[in-house]
């Protein structure tokens, strides 16, 4: 997509932290932008101070990500970019998670992805020029770490949709593109995830302030800085969009124990 | 796990492909084995097969009682925390103990990504994904109460490391099991855990993962369709039997092995994904908090 002017983009999980980022990035460059969200009080602050509209959404129903695209296009009569970023990020060690821990965040960060790619994949490409989809990974999309058990498989997972999606659209010759964002640390509210937990689905995952804790001493950005990261993505049709690219040395780690593995005995043949 | 033998396992889809091989592969380092699996007849079946073959490595006697003791079937839907909850009070209940958890069931069916439907997601979620976490939360427990520990075993893909056309619900379930297995090894090494984790991630095996849809429950038809999933990932290479997976996967538990891949000369694909990430990451520079788009417009206001 060489221009984001004059375009239609959704953006869930909108309302604030790095879907808010993408929806500033997306403003600044001239697209008409629908926030959606869960949280009713942030939605209406942001989108009035943003200048975008907002459309309550709970992504872990496709009712609702259906109706929101249907909201958008009987407002905007089309839709261009879709940004499926609505995500929480609690941790705890697997051993203490419950199966309504389970439920949760995969509702949440990977049933919101299908739900978004199911809802809005059709409309984009009815676009006579395509559209783009993004889907908000993170950098645990490649590497994974204690505490972050769930979160991690579902941006494994997230990855695996995105990257799959990205090569069956090409072989079709399709219109649209697929973008993996990959946040590294950016100054969000994900370490207060478990305001929107929903009732019933209590279990061992605990909010934390990464920013304070574990990851304190690392170079933390805006959410727009990680906007305008994957704004320009969108906008040159990369695959993946880094918003920490000086942290390839972690990523860089795990490939090697994957290629340590490989390469530990040789190949097995049938006897 | 420096010894396979006189430890009690459970296998997961144990009656037929990987499973099965895995389940020989543990009889024939002296395994107590329990196989489990949704299919009653197909279960039936390789229990009777199992009991009479050689139980250990160079054997050549044939004993039903032996047999009998070491090999148990079990039904179960790994789909639902309840039938895996009544698969480990029916192992400790039989064998007094487990030692080893061979998370392996696993359906792999094919169809475009614009073409599936909820109801295709909810199934292969339900059990590739769901079957594990249901797995690892209902043994994990046991596991760590045994005094030396245990092993888990999670059957993979090589489709947990590279996506492909038309297997997108297939990688989205095997990524998804290889971040839940990263976190798990790296967990229980910190906490000094004896208790392991391998994850298998198999190549062309000959199975019968191309009539994934036989166990198909219903409500959840959709888009994706049968098909040689092992032909899709891995073309034009060798392909091998489902005891050499279980032995690959056997030597993995003796030696600790986090990833235990079937076909390590497979490692093009891999290497061509990560090299595209590499290039993701060189692509631009750093853009930090200061930088602005349009920065020549900015100068000139």
């Amino acid at each position: 997509m060489t221009e984001i002017a004059g375009k239609v983009a959704v953006v869930t999980g909108g309302a604030s932290g790095i879907g808010r980022g993408i929806a500033e990035a997306l403003i600044e460059e001239g697209a008409t932008v629908v926030i959606a969200d869960i949280e009713q009080g942030a939605l209406d602050r942001t989108a009035a101070e943003i200048g975008a509209t907002g459309v309550l959404v709970d992504v872990t129903k496709i009712e609702s990500v259906e109706a929101l695209r249907d909201a958008v296009l009987a407002q905007f009569g089309r839709v261009d970019i879709v940004v499926n970023n609505a995500g929480v990020g609690p941790f705890a060690r697997m051993k203490d998670l419950t199966l309504k821990d389970w439920e949760w965040v995969l509702s949440v960060n990977l049933w919101g992805v299908i739900h978004g790619v199911t809802a809005f994949l059709p409309a984009l490409e009815a676009n006579p020029d395509g559209g783009h989809i993004l889907n908000t990974g993170s950098v645990a999309s490649f590497n994974a770490a204690p505490n972050g058990g769930i979160y991690n498989a579902s941006k494994y997972a997230v990855a695996a949709i995105t990257e799959t999606l990205a090569l069956e659209l090409e072989e079709d010759g399709s219109k649209v593109h697929v973008t993996l964002l990959a946040p590294g640390t950016v100054s969000t509210n994900i370490g207060t995830s478990s305001r929107n937990r929903p009732a019933g689905l209590e279990g061992g995952l605990e909010d934390v302030d990464i920013e304070q804790g574990f990851a304190k001493d690392m170079r933390f950005i805006r959410p727009l800085t990680a906007g305008r990261i994957a704004v320009r993505a969108i906008k040159h049709d990369d695959l993946y969009a880094a918003t920490h690219p000086d942290w390839w040395p972690i990523v860089e780690a795990r490939q090697a124990k994957v290629k340590e593995g490989w390469l530990k005995y040789p190949v097995l043949e049938d006897s | 796990m420096t010894s396979i033998a006189g430890k009690v396992a459970v296998v997961t889809g144990g009656a037929s492909g990987i499973g099965r091989g895995i389940a020989e592969a543990l009889l024939e380092r002296g395994a107590t084995v329990v196989i489990a699996d949704i299919q009653q007849d197909a279960l039936d079946a390789a229990v009777d097969a199992l009991r009479l073959a050689p139980l250990a490595q160079g054997a050549t006697n044939r004993s039903l009682s032996e047999g009998e003791a070491r090999v148990e079937g079990r039904v179960v839907d790994v789909s639902k925390a309840e039938s895996v909850e009544a698969l480990k009070d029916f192992v400790l209940e039989r064998f007094g103990r487990v030692d080893i958890v061979c998370l392996n069931a696993g359906v792999g069916p094919s169809g475009l990504i614009k073409d599936l439907t909820l109801g295709d997601w909810e199934w292969i979620l339900g059990v590739n994904l769901w079957g594990v976490i249901h797995g690892v939360h209902a043994f994990l427990p046991v596991l760590e109460a045994n005094p030396d520990g245990g092993h888990i075993e999670i059957t993979g893909s090589n489709a947990g490391f590279i996506a492909q056309p038309t297997i997108g619900s297939y990688s989205v379930t095997k990524f998804g099991v290889l971040g839940l297995a990263e976190v798990l090894s790296d967990e229980l090494a910190e906490s000094g855990s004896k208790v392991r984790v391998t994850y298998l991630a198999p190549g062309m095996v000959r199975t019968n993962i191309g009539t994934s849809s036989r166990n198909r429950p219903s409500g959840l038809e959709g888009a994706l369709h049968d098909a040689d999933i092992s032909k899709v990932i891995n073309q034009d290479v060798r392909w091998i039997n489902p005891i050499t997976a279980g032995r690959i996967v056997a030597r993995a538990i003796e030696h600790d092995d986090l990833y235990a891949p079937t076909h390590p000369d497979i490692v093009g694909p891999i290497r061509e994904r990560h090299a595209r990430i590499v290039a993701a990451h060189e692509k631009y520079p750093i853009m930090s908090d200061e930088d602005r788009p349009h920065q020549d417009e900015e100068h000139s206001e």
